[in-house]
Parts: structure tokens; sequence; C-alpha cells
């Protein structure tokens, strides 16, 4: 009797899960056009509601009217595909994040470790849309987009390395909780800064948005899907955006700290998460995009390195004050 | 890296000022007096009767890059007969203007003007005349 009561309130969590992704997804989409627009002097969407709130809603209703082409001589398994795998790891991380104390739709005392194994797989779908569309734009773009996210997965892991040795435990819930004293961007400010860099390269945001920079490849893998798979593939964007400053909120903001309260712990930390995903938007606005061999150097010759660094000392000094502490 | 900083305080500064673009046609900016819109003849009294300032010498005609003005004189009188101008070649280049020798022309600050037809863009005499003294003068 009471076993299919545990199978419902489980179904239940993740449809709450996946519906807040959705959710996040076009909230995300209004933000950037508004926050965008006014850091360009100029006002975001105005029309269809008040201040234009149901425009996001009004373009995906759009998407999906659209003709459902597909070009003549495509590759079918990966091009039908693609947009499959590009969303359902962003909404497999959803299951994982703590939004409170108590507020997490699966807690595993790996997570940390399974949430990173997981976004890799989304590099894979990139690469089926670009080699599938028969298009050697979008071939090029697919392949540029997937050597960039290769190469900035490795410093991004790498920077939470020195939170995991601090923290001393790979649960986010763990880690969230060890940071009561101090918010880890304090001591692992270097991390921070490499972590953030690395995610705005995962994501293909400027300045690191030549995969898919409409005015020079024009669209990159994007280019031969059109109505709900390209509606995908950008939904799958701003998920994987506000996941990323998630989980940046808790490795180095605390996470929903100093609230233990659920509401309370789960406004703050959203919160914050905005805060995160503003300052993305603003350095969107703000900075030009670099060119692919400039950021392959950043990547591989300083963000790299940098984090090694990071990681040793952080290693070394956690052994120094722990001798310290026990002699 | 200084340039990077002093690029994101530009931004912000930015999102907190008030937008430049309003929201057409629902508000409208404001155009300046020196109006870059339609051309039209000047009207001034000779004697209590309302003449064109115009003696349809063709100067403007002539010098129009375009060759969007057709002027005829009338019979016997310095006042144009036809005078067209037509918008759909029109430049605004102000050429017109500034080589018409009698001041005949000005140019106003009208630029919104939508028409179905072609022959809604050619202007005659009427249209192009100061509406509150020739009655039947603007075209709408």
């Amino acid at each position: 009797m009471v076993w299919w009561l545990v199978f419902l309130w489980a179904l239940l969590k993740l449809v709450i899960a996946v519906g807040f992704v959705l959710v996040t997804a076009l909230i995300l989409i209004y933000m950037l056009r508004k926050v965008m627009g006014r850091m360009q002097y100029r006002m975001g969407p105005r029309h269809h509601g008040p201040h234009g709130v149901f425009q996001t809603m009004f373009d995906a209703v759009k998407l999906l009217g659209k003709e459902n082409i597909i070009p003549k001589d495509v590759d079918k398994w990966p091009y039908l595909w693609a947009p499959v795998i590009v969303f359902v790891p962003s909404l497999t991380i959803f299951a994982l994040l703590p939004f409170a104390e108590k507020i997490v739709a699966t807690n595993i005392e790996i997570s940390l470790f399974f949430v990173f194994a997981i976004m890799g797989i989304s590099t894979i779908s990139l690469i089926m849309a670009g080699w599938g569309s028969n298009n050697k734009y979008a071939l090029l773009g697919g392949l540029r987009s997937a050597a960039q996210m290769m190469s900035y997965e490795i410093p991004l892991i790498l920077s939470a390395i020195g939170v995991v040795i601090m923290a001393g435990s790979m649960n986010l819930v763990e880690i969230v909780r060890a940071q009561q004293n101090i918010y880890y961007i304090v001591p692992q400010a270097v991390a921070f800064f490499v972590f953030m860099t690395s995610a705005l390269a995962e994501l293909n945001h400027t300045p690191f948005d030549i995969p898919e920079a409409e005015s020079e490849i024009v669209a990159g893998f994007n280019i031969e899907y059109s109505g709900f798979r390209f509606a995908s593939f950008f939904l799958a964007e701003f998920v994987n955006l506000f996941i990323i400053c998630a989980l940046a909120t808790i490795l180095f903001l605390g996470g929903w700290l100093p609230f233990t309260n659920p509401v309370y712990g789960t406004l703050f930390f959203l919160f914050k998460t905005y805060i995160l995903i503003f300052v993305t938007m603003w350095i969107r606005s703000t900075f030009p995009r670099f060119r692919l061999d400039q950021f392959m150097n950043f990547g591989w010759k300083l963000l790299l390195p940098l984090s090694l660094v990071n990681i040793f000392v952080t290693g070394t000094v956690v052994l120094v004050v722990d001798n310290i502490r026990g002699l | 890296m200084l340039g990077l900083l002093k690029g994101l305080k530009t931004t912000l500064k930015a999102f907190f000022s008030k937008p430049v673009t309003v929201m057409y046609p629902y508000h409208k900016m404001e155009v300046a007096p020196s109006g870059q819109g339609l051309i039209r003849l000047r009207v001034t009294e000779l004697g209590n009767k309302p003449v064109f300032k115009c003696t349809a010498c063709g100067i403007c005609a002539k010098n129009c890059p375009q060759n969007c003005i057709t002027v005829k004189k009338m019979k016997d009188e310095k006042q144009p007969d036809i005078y067209k101008v037509d918008y759909s070649y029109c430049i605004f280049c102000r050429i017109c203007i500034d080589t018409c020798p009698f001041d005949a022309l000005e140019q106003t600050q009208e630029y919104e003007w939508v028409g179905e037809t072609r022959d809604y863009f050619v202007h005659n005499k009427k249209d192009l005349a100061m509406d509150k003294v020739f009655e039947e003068g603007k075209k709408e």
C-alpha cells in the first residue's frame, strides 16, 4: 500500500521540478530581452501584457505553429534526436539542485560529481546537430562549439574541486552547510573567477559565443532547425544558464544561507541566482566576442593552469591548517 | 582589465537611465523646428489677394537631382499653372528650397504619410499650398 504512495510523491516532486524548469526558461528569456534592451538605451518588449510579460509565451506558441521542415538529405537519427538530447540533461540536473535545506527532489551523496557528468552529455548533441544537418556551415559550427565546450569543461570542474576540498564532501547540501562561517567566494576568489568564465564558455555565451554568433556563422549548428526544434535548443541554453548560476550560488555564494526556513531559504537562493544571471547578461551586453583561437588560448593557457594552482594551494592550506589543529 | 571594468560601468549606467526610444505610434518623438518633411509652397498677400510667392521660373525643377518637380507657367501671369512634386522620388535634399530665388518653398515637419496607390504621392499645386488660405489645400 505504501510503495505506490512513495512512487507518487517522487513523481510529483519531479513534475514540479520540470514545471519550474520551463517557467524559469520563459522568465529568463524575457529578462534577457529587457535587461539587454535597457542597457542599450532602448525599451525591451512592451506590447503583449503589462510591460510585455507575455511576449515569450507568444513566441513559444508561434514557434510551435511553424511548419515542420526537414531538409532533404539529412541524417535522420542525429538530426531528429539532437534537440531531445540537448534538453534532457538540463532537466535531469534540475532534480538534483537543492533550493533550501530540505527542498531538493533527490539528494545523493555525490551530487556534484553527477551534475558535472551529466552536463557533458549535452556536448554530443551539438555534434549530432552539426553532422546531421547536411550543411558544411552547421558542421563547422557544431565542431567549433563542441571543441569549445570540451576544452572549458576542464577548468570548470577543476575550479569546483577547490570547494570540495574545503567542504570535505561532494554532496551539494553538505557543501552549502559547510559555508556557514564564511561563503567560499572569499577564500576561493580565483576559483570563482575561473568558474564563472568557464561557465560563460560552456553556455556559448558572449564573449565566447562564436559558435552561434548570428553575424558570423549564421546561427552555427542551429541553421537547419526551425520551429519547435529550434525552440528546444534555445530553451536549453537558458535552462543551462540557470543551472550554472545556481551551481555557482551553491558552491561559492552559500546557497540559501543564512536562512534555514524553507520558504525564505528558497527565495534568498533564487535572489542570489538571479543576481548572478543579471551579471551574465550585463557581460553579454557589454563585451565583443573573442576569436576562436583567442579563446582557446585563454582556456588552455590561462584558466587551466589557474585552476590547477588553485587546487594545489587549497590542498596545501587545508593540510597545514588541519595539522596545526591536530597539534 | 581596466577597460573592461569601464565598459561594464557604462552599461550599468545605461541600464538605470531613461531609454531613448519611444513606443511609436502611441508616443511620438518631437521633431525639430527645422523640419525635414514635405515641401510646401509659400503664400503671400498681394493687395488683399492670396498669391503664391512662386513665379514658375523653373529653377527648382532644373536643379532637382531626382527630376521630381514639374512646373508650368500660367499665361500672362507670374503664377504656376501646374506645379507637381512626385514624392516617390523626392529625397528631401532641400536643393529646391536653397536655389529658389523668390524664397517660395519651405519645408514642413510632416513625416507620416502613407498611400495606397502611386498617384497618392504626386502632390499638385493645391496640395502644396498652405491650407489656411486655400481651402481645398491639404490632401488627407
